[in-house]
């Protein structure tokens, strides 16, 4: 082969190979220019029959030759795979393949929030029966009997003495028979209030109850883990305030508000201008608690605290009627 | 509760905006917010009626000419009949705004301008007396703002007091709390008491049946009284405080529990048919008329208040009909008495009356502010309704009630609140709030009987916390306490249970545990439930014992509100009674299909649910548990009898599922077809395999063959694996159902069922003729037992 014959080979492989617009095109052309049977492997392979002077010559062009296509395939090669796939296969706006998910129900994922972040503080979760003794409910917790604190909470009651549980503290009473402090639990659970049914009440609704007895425990222990909490579970900016209150089962007891975290205190429908939103009720277990469980309440205090799982999320969510929660509506339920 | 800002400043001095002032009481516990009185009230302006004369045009109208301290009379047109030339009444003028949206213009009636209007009590919101123009006191002078001149240019506070917190059902109480917060001192009303010689003891004789329920029983006669309309700072602070104004003396006992919080009666003395006063229980099936004109049954809960033999009052509750004081009274009884707030709410709850008197006693009033009330009271009516007071208290009053002393040990403030609190820190709060301190190590407090709340240390303690404020209590977020934490094993399953479901497309609910009795028993009679003894209403009765009727009434809901594809599920608590105190409390999980996939998704086809999308989920669910699901079929009142299952896990039933029979559709409303499982969660947990052992990756290929037949239409997958694998050796490791089909290509009554056979052997490849041969092994078994034939 000549050397205008390689020259022309050069020129027909350097055209074709810049005009590949397939990965396939360009082995081919691989193939037909530098594979076993290609006219260059043919010259390289004759070598050793040329004249020595010539021989030099040729394999030095030939190698040249070779250099080059190797250059322009591999230019090639990296074109054809830069370059975009056929469009027209792949509508990148259709849905992707799945099978459609259910949702967890809103009081579900409220409580599993929030009881998660009292377990990251070393709360242990614990419950209790949701038909409850009497005792449980009451007497044990300071309420005394025929004492106006018991009209507070509308009771639905299942025998004399057995009652739906008006609220989660009973579980207090049933842990501290149970163990010695220290004692730190969060107890999440159903309760019930004899009320008719209305956009603001329902006659069963969840709760959550947070208490923890040691030595040395203080209201200061108490406002620090619900600033924590709510914190964490409202955001870093929210303010807590705590006024006194009364619930017979602390003292001193307190109700907390946040700052409202819809207008950012400023006033809106929702705290009702006032900035602030009610949250929770709290305070220091009263010494007759401790006295019903045989604590000794010169040893140990303790802190107790209680939220309204529906109000939370109601707030957080801003749902106004809390029947949408037990009457199970998919499009409701789809929402969250 | 609620109260004129003006009388707390009268009780007690302060310099704080409303707003600062409700803030800070808020802040120590009394929340409460503020309200203006009466709204606007500008240009509305005391006037004098100097003319009156008929209008020439219409005969029930009258022209007026009146003077509100211009220089020029204001001609006004009234149709009032009580409009008098001389009386003094309130005048809008043009630009007033009544009741927020009337407003006041120049106005041509029949041809006289009127040029503004005289009001009645009710056009200002003072009462709903709307009779006629509201007539001034002479003493007003004209021209001055209403506002002004009626004291109207108030607040009220309303309260939402704690239980705890009866001494603050009175003006007095909230005063007293304001100086602990202020550092003022209360300033008390000075009662002076002008008696006769006449001795009230010859008037009347008290004698107390009963003095636990009624531990005393003050009473003063007071003669000669004219009764009439109240002054109108009377009425003003009662309508601040949204009591109705009655009459002078009326209004004085209610001015003076107010006041006071300590609630009192007045009687019309001649309507006693004894000089006496007999406070006794009520007998059973006694009847007495109240002066709402309710007669009312009583019982030997309710305490009452007799000439010595007819009841005249039920004790601290309310008065009788035929006892009140009226225009015609002149003799006075007035009763300043205390009871036991067990007692009176044992009498309110079965009576089902409330009253401003029974809520203070019930809460718990003071027995040791009896007398001053007492005394406060008759001298206004002494002073605004001319009575005579006879000489002396009738007051019977045997075991005298002592306040109560505690001992508050000043570290044991600062160990529970965290403060540094100094000992006479805490001695200055306790005295804001008058209760008596004996200083020393630890601080002798006696508590003033008007708080019968702080009956231990731990209550003191509050009342330090409180005063000083929580807001200066620290804040530790550092914090002891054990490094064992549990969760609770159940409440972790259930939430694998609510991952694994969700994913498979179910939406959780949560449904109400208290059931409709008729549901309920449509699904299960002849069991026994938990019963509620006070329901609120006929539906919502009984404690479920299974979760079916709450998610059939899930599911119609959605029916009912176009959603088309229902898929739910519930972990649920039922409630077994078991013979004890208490029920057993089961945990289940229930699942709901109706309706269908609806093509969500465009790569998959609509098609109604069947038994196999819940089988799908229960199979799923059989994961979390390492065990594999089996239905046997099973008699149910709730399924279809062809549809019917129990569901089978490791062997051992945990639960049900089927498709929900006909007639339970139709009774709970639902048209379309619906499948409902219900699995026992303990159940299904005691059947949790232990962990899994390693089994060591397969070294040698395995081999795949297909086998397609066509079957009857009876036989059943099962029975077909059964066969297959007794056919074939160890070596088979897999069978798989990747296709069943049915049609014309194999006949009526037929069915083509593919597996995909896997072989493998942990020793060697295996060969291909060892695989065919065990093939035609199985296809020969198929025949003969199950009538199989290859399919081409």
């Amino acid at each position: 082969m000549s050397q205008d014959e390689i020259a022309d080979l050069l020129a027909e492989a350097e055209e074709l190979l810049e005009n590949c617009a397939s990965a396939e095109e360009v082995e081919a052309l691989r193939v037909k220019y530098l594979g076993r049977k290609s006219a260059l492997t043919a010259i390289l392979r004759g070598l050793k029959e040329l004249d020595a002077d010539k021989r030099v010559e040729v394999a030095r062009e030939a190698n040249l030759a070779k250099k080059k296509i190797e250059k322009w395939l591999a230019e090639a090669k990296q074109k054809v795979a830069a370059a975009p796939r056929q469009v027209t296969r792949i509508d990148h706006t259709l849905p992707g393949k799945r099978y459609p998910t259910g949702k967890l129900h809103l009081i579900t994922r409220t409580v599993d929030d929030i009881v998660d972040i009292f377990y990251g503080m070393g709360f242990e979760v614990a419950l209790g029966p949701e038909v409850e003794e009497e005792y449980y409910n009451f007497g044990a917790l300071n309420f005394p009997p025929d004492h106006p604190a018991r009209d507070m909470q509308d009771t639905f009651y299942v025998a004399d003495d057995v009652v739906l549980r008006t609220h989660t503290s009973p579980i207090q009473v049933r842990e501290f028979q149970k163990r010695k402090p220290p004692v730190r639990i969060i107890a999440p659970g159903r309760t019930y209030r004899q009320e008719a049914i209305s956009a603001r009440a329902y006659c069963v609704f969840y709760q959550l109850e947070g208490f923890y007895v040691d030595h040395r425990v203080t209201f200061a222990d108490l406002k620090g883990v619900l600033t924590a909490f709510a914190q964490q579970y409202f955001g870093a900016d929210v303010k807590l305030r705590f006024r006194p209150s009364f619930f017979p089962f602390t003292e001193p007891s307190a109700e907390v508000d946040i700052s409202c975290f819809l207008c950012q205190g400023r006033g809106c429908r929702i705290c009702k201008h006032t900035g602030w939103l009610e949250i929770l009720g709290c305070g220091m277990i009263h010494p007759n608690v401790f006295e019903a469980v045989g604590y000794d309440a010169e040893e140990y205090t303790g802190y107790a605290f209680g939220m309204g799982i529906e109000r939370i999320a109601m707030l957080k969510h801003k749902i106004d009627d809390i029947r949408l929660f037990y009457e199970n509506d998919i499009r409701f339920l789809s929402q969250f | 509760m609620q109260i004129s800002l003006n009388w707390l400043k009268e009780l007690i001095d302060f310099d704080l905006d409303v707003e600062t002032l409700t803030h800070k009481l808020t802040m120590i516990g009394l929340e409460c917010e503020a309200t203006p009185l009466i709204g606007s009230l500008e240009k509305i302006v005391v006037c004098k009626v100097i003319a009156s004369e008929t209008h020439p045009n219409a005969a029930n109208l009258k022209v007026c000419q009146v003077d509100c301290g211009g220089e020029e009379a204001v001609t006004i047109v009234c149709g009032a009949p009580n409009v008098r030339k001389g009386m003094k009444a309130p005048l809008a003028l043009p630009g007033a705004v009544l009741g927020g949206k009337y407003k006041i213009k120049s106005i041509d009636k029949y041809g006289v301008t009127s040029d503004g209007m005289l009001c009645s009590e009710a056009e200002l919101g003072l009462s709903d007396d709307q009779t006629g123009i509201m007539r001034l006191e002479r003493s007003l002078k004209i021209g001055a703002p209403i506002a002004e001149a009626l004291k109207l240019d108030d607040y009220i506070i309303h309260f939402d007091l704690t239980p705890n917190r009866p001494d603050c059902l009175s003006a007095i109480g909230i005063a007293r709390d304001i100086g602990a917060m202020t550092g003022s001192r209360l300033k008390r009303p000075s009662v002076k008491i002008r008696e006769l010689e006449t001795p009230a003891a010859d008037a009347v004789r008290v004698d107390i049946e009963d003095d636990d329920a009624c531990p005393r029983y003050a009473a003063r006669v007071i003669r000669n009284v004219a009764v009439g309309p109240s002054p109108w700072w009377i009425k003003q602070r009662l309508l601040a405080s949204g009591i109705r104004s009655i009459n002078n003396v009326v209004d004085i006992t209610n001015y003076v529990m107010l006041e006071y919080g300590q609630p009192l009666h007045a009687f019309d003395y001649d309507n006693f048919r004894q000089p006496q006063v007999l406070v006794r229980r009520a007998r059973i099936g006694e009847k007495f008329t109240t002066l709402d004109g309710v007669e009312r049954e009583l019982n030997k809960d309710v305490l009452l208040i007799t000439d010595g033999d007819r009841p005249v009052a039920i004790g601290g509750i309310m008065g009788g009909e035929y006892s009140e004081v009226t225009e015609k009274t002149t003799t006075v009884l007035l009763e300043s008495a205390h009871f036991d707030s067990r007692v009176i709410r044992r009498g309110r709850k079965h009576l089902d009356i409330t009253s401003e008197s029974q809520d203070r006693f019930e809460r718990g009033a003071d027995p040791n502010i009896v007398l001053t009330a007492l005394d406060r009271a008759a001298s206004l009516i002494d002073k605004y309704a001319q009575g005579e007071i006879l000489a002396g208290t009738v007051d019977c009053y045997p075991n005298k009630i002592e306040p109560l002393q505690l001992e508050l040990r000043p570290p044991r403030v600062n160990q529970i609140l965290a403060t540094d609190l100094s000992t006479p820190e805490m001695i200055d709060i306790l005295d804001s709030l008058e209760f008596g301190v004996t200083p020393g190590k630890n601080l002798q407090v006696i508590v003033p009987t008007f708080r019968p709340d702080v009956t231990q240390e731990i209550d003191l303690v509050e009342e330090v916390a409180r005063i000083h404020g929580y807001e200066k209590i620290p804040c530790h977020t550092e914090t002891g306490g054990g490094l064992v934490t549990s969760r609770v094993e159940s409440e972790e399953f259930h939430t694998h249970l609510r991952r694994v479901l969700t994913a498979q497309g179910y939406y959780e609910v949560v449904t109400n545990t208290i059931v409709n009795p008729k549901e309920v028993l449509l699904l299960d009679e002849g069991v026994e439930y938990i019963k509620i003894r006070n329901p609120i209403s006929e539906d919502l009765q009984w404690l479920r014992r299974e979760l079916f009727s709450s998610l059939l009434n899930v599911v119609r809901h959605n029916l009912n509100h176009q959603v088309e594809k229902v898929k739910v599920f519930e972990i649920g608590n039922t409630f077994i009674p078991i013979g004890e105190k208490l029920p057993s409390e089961e945990w289940r999980l229930c699942l709901a299909l109706a309706g269908g996939d609806t093509g969500e998704n465009w790569t998959f086809h609509p098609g109604a649910f069947t038994l196999y999308d819940l089988k799908g989920a229960l199979e799923c669910i059989a994961i979390l548990v390492d065990r594999e699901v089996s239905l046997s079929l099973a008699e149910s009142k709730v399924f279809d009898p062809g549809c019917s299952f129990e569901v089978m896990l490791g062997g051992v039933g945990i639960g049900t599922c089927g498709s929900v029979s006909r007639v339970i559709l139709e009774s709970f409303g639902i048209k379309s077809e619906v499948f409902l499982g219900e699995l026992r969660i303990k159940s299904l947990i005691n059947t949790r395999r232990g962990p899994a052992e390693y089994q060591p990756l397969p070294r040698f290929p395995s081999a795949e063959r297909d086998l397609a037949i066509v079957v009857g239409e009876k036989v059943i997958i099962a029975d077909l694996v059964a066969t297959i694998t007794a056919a074939a050796d160890q070596t088979l490791r897999e069978t798989v159902l990747f296709d069943l089909y049915r049609g014309k290509q194999v006949g009526q009554g037929r069915k083509s069922v593919a597996f995909r056979l896997v072989f493998r052997d942990e020793s060697k490849t295996l060969t291909d003729e060892h695989i065919d041969n065990l093939c035609n092994r199985i296809v020969d078994k198929l025949r003969v037992e199950h009538d199989a034939q290859l399919r081409a």
